[in-house]
């Protein structure tokens, strides 16, 4: 079943055209990924389909909801999260402090209710932090709970937007470039954890550029250059893909 | 000491001197001097919600404070209402304010707010000092009342100082549990990043409209005190001055922290009074005393504390280990 799909989505910044008339579908739990050059597209695609920025015409929908134009944390409450490809860590907030605002949009309780501190709000506030110390276990950050997120080495803050992402509790994941600037063991740890973020039944869409990663964890590709698809299939498919080949290493001299 | 326990402490060791600085002072004009402090006290926590925990640069405080005390001021006098009655209206009706400035302004970021907020407030005070009929223009308005327990009226200046400072310990209590809450996670959220506030679903327009209000509410009560402690208003007090004067006590006292807001509102209203006697040097005096502090030590009062702490707690772990050792 089509959770999210992409039908005719268009940007344009003034003359340039970013994304080209794209059609995409993602079906529901599986790990698809939008693989491209620089350039390509795929982080803009990430923001028309997060509410960043509105298509200059068609749209992005949703679960049959067309979410393209809507305000960011509408989407994200509706069950489509994502993450940055530059980090954008609070920067005064502790491991904990993330993943337990991540939360935020799914809790209940009013203003006054949380100053005159009732039942409701320490049983809310209790079951916010099982869940968050649940999902930080989950990424094995749990023993740096109380540390202040921007003092955690890079990869781990990395798998910190995630599990803050996570705890959001969304039917659809986009992850940007989660292995940008990670060493080759923390990618290769990386594999491990999308495939267990979709076991949980998290439907995972993956934007990178690495083909080991790219290649190894997903099971369908669809491949963006200068904002037009130019290819989907299988990592295998895709591998095979004329195109594609022209795209990431251009186009072989015709020898007699 | 770490974060909230550090607030708590600080915040009980400052009012228990403010509690006991009443009688050490001698005279009288210093004694009216400290139940300003007070009164700031209470306006510096709305911003500090504002400001200091939200990050949005508010420059109207004065707009605010303005508003606070003429709804105080002619709800007892024209209205014939009790203090009681006024000053809920008073918080209420600023409160209102954040709302109603709230929405179109916070859509603006950084400087472009400041600016806005900058013109909120001077509009205010030209609109108190020319509606004559309502606000009494220039002349101000005169007989408010103090605050009343039934016959028992606040007239004399320590009781009213003892009353404004349990006024503000209460409220200092509902901003450290807002703080603490997960109201104030984002608050902090949308100040550090509000790209990544959205995008994990927190509405921070939202989140700031509601902090405005929050801070209108504080600072509608701060004001209603001050009518009442004046007993009488004119409209040239508001001025933008005092909306850089409540910046700079959140900024002196370090940003983001309640205790700091609480001593550089202290600090504030008692520095320009003891430089008086410098006549027209005072303004370059204060200028350089504040502007030293910013650059020394950019992150406050607070911020050098937390700082000595930390260092001290390093030095005491390293003892432990050589002790250890031996």
């Amino acid at each position: 079943m089509a959770l999210l799909s992409s039908r005719q989505a268009t940007k344009y910044f003034g003359g340039l055209c970013a994304v080209d008339n794209l059609d995409l579908t993602v079906n529901e739990g599986e790990i698809f990924a939008l693989i491209g050059p620089n350039g390509s597209g795929k982080t803009t695609f990430t923001n028309l389909a997060t509410g960043m920025m509105a298509p200059t015409s068609g749209h992005v929908e949703f679960q049959g909801t067309i979410v393209s134009g809507q305000r960011p944390h509408a989407i994200t409450q509706m069950g489509l999260v994502r993450t940055f490809q530059n980090l954008r860590i609070f920067s005064s907030l502790t491991v904990l402090e993330h993943v337990t605002l991540g939360h935020f949009c799914r809790t209940t309780t009013g203003v006054w209710s949380n100053i005159l501190r009732t039942k409701q709000v320490k049983e809310e506030e209790e079951e916010i932090r099982a869940r968050a110390e649940e999902v930080l276990d989950f990424l094995g950050l749990l023993d740096k709970k109380n540390w202040l997120a921007k003092n955690l080495p890079y990869g781990q803050q990395r798998l910190l937007e995630i599990a803050r992402a996570l705890a959001t509790e969304p039917k659809l994941i986009i992850l940007d470039e989660p292995a940008a600037g990670m060493t080759m063991q923390e990618s290769n740890d990386l594999i491990h954890l999308i495939r267990s973020i979709r076991d949980r039944g998290i439907t995972v869409f993956l934007i990178d550029h690495k083909m080991r990663l790219v290649m190894n964890v997903s099971e369908r590709i669809a491949v963006l250059n200068f904002g037009r698809k130019i290819a989907e299939g299988t990592p295998k498919e895709i591998q095979e893909n004329p195109d594609v080949i022209e795209a990431y290493l251009g186009k072989g001299r015709r020898t007699a | 000491m770490r974060g909230s326990k550090l607030r708590n402490v600080s915040l009980v060791v400052i009012f228990a001197l403010l509690a006991c600085a009443e009688p050490l002072i001698a005279s009288r004009f210093y004694k009216f001097v400290l139940a300003l402090a007070v009164i700031n006290v209470i306006m510096v926590m709305g911003l500090h919600i504002i400001f200091g925990l939200t990050g949005q640069i508010f420059m109207g405080m004065a707009g605010f404070w303005g508003i606070g005390s003429y709804i105080l001021a002619l709800i007892t006098t024209r209205l014939g209402l009790g203090f009681w009655p006024a000053l809920l209206l008073s918080s209420l009706g600023v409160g209102l304010m954040g709302l109603v400035l709230g929405i179109p302004t916070l859509r603006l970021k950084g400087y472009y707010l400041s600016i806005t907020t900058i013109g909120f407030g001077e509009i205010t005070r030209f609109i108190l000092m020319n509606w004559s009929p309502v606000t009494g223009g220039v002349f101000g308005v005169f007989n408010i009342p103090r605050p009343n327990f039934g016959s028992f009226v606040f007239t004399n200046d320590a009781h009213f100082y003892y009353f404004s400072l349990v006024l503000a310990a209460i409220l200092a209590v509902i901003a450290s549990i807002l703080e603490d809450s997960k109201y104030g996670t984002a608050f902090k959220g949308v100040r550090d990043d509000e790209l990544a506030a959205d995008a994990i679903g927190i509405d921070s327009t939202g989140i700031k409209v509601m902090a405005f209000i929050t801070c209108g509410l504080f600072v509608g009560i701060g004001a209603g005190l001050y009518s009442s402690l004046l007993t009488y208003i004119s409209p040239e007090v508001f001025t933008l001055e005092e909306s850089f004067r409540f910046v700079t006590m959140v900024l002196i006292g370090g940003i983001g922290s309640l205790p700091g807001a609480i001593v550089g509102a202290v600090l504030l209203t008692f520095l320009p009074e003891m430089l008086r006697f410098l006549q027209s040097w005072y303004l370059a005096i204060y200028g350089l005393i504040v502007l030293g502090i910013v650059i020394y030590q950019p992150a406050g009062i607070m911020g050098a504390l937390q700082g000595y702490l930390d260092r001290r707690m390093i030095a005491a772990r390293r003892e432990g280990k050589e002790y250890g050792a031996s």
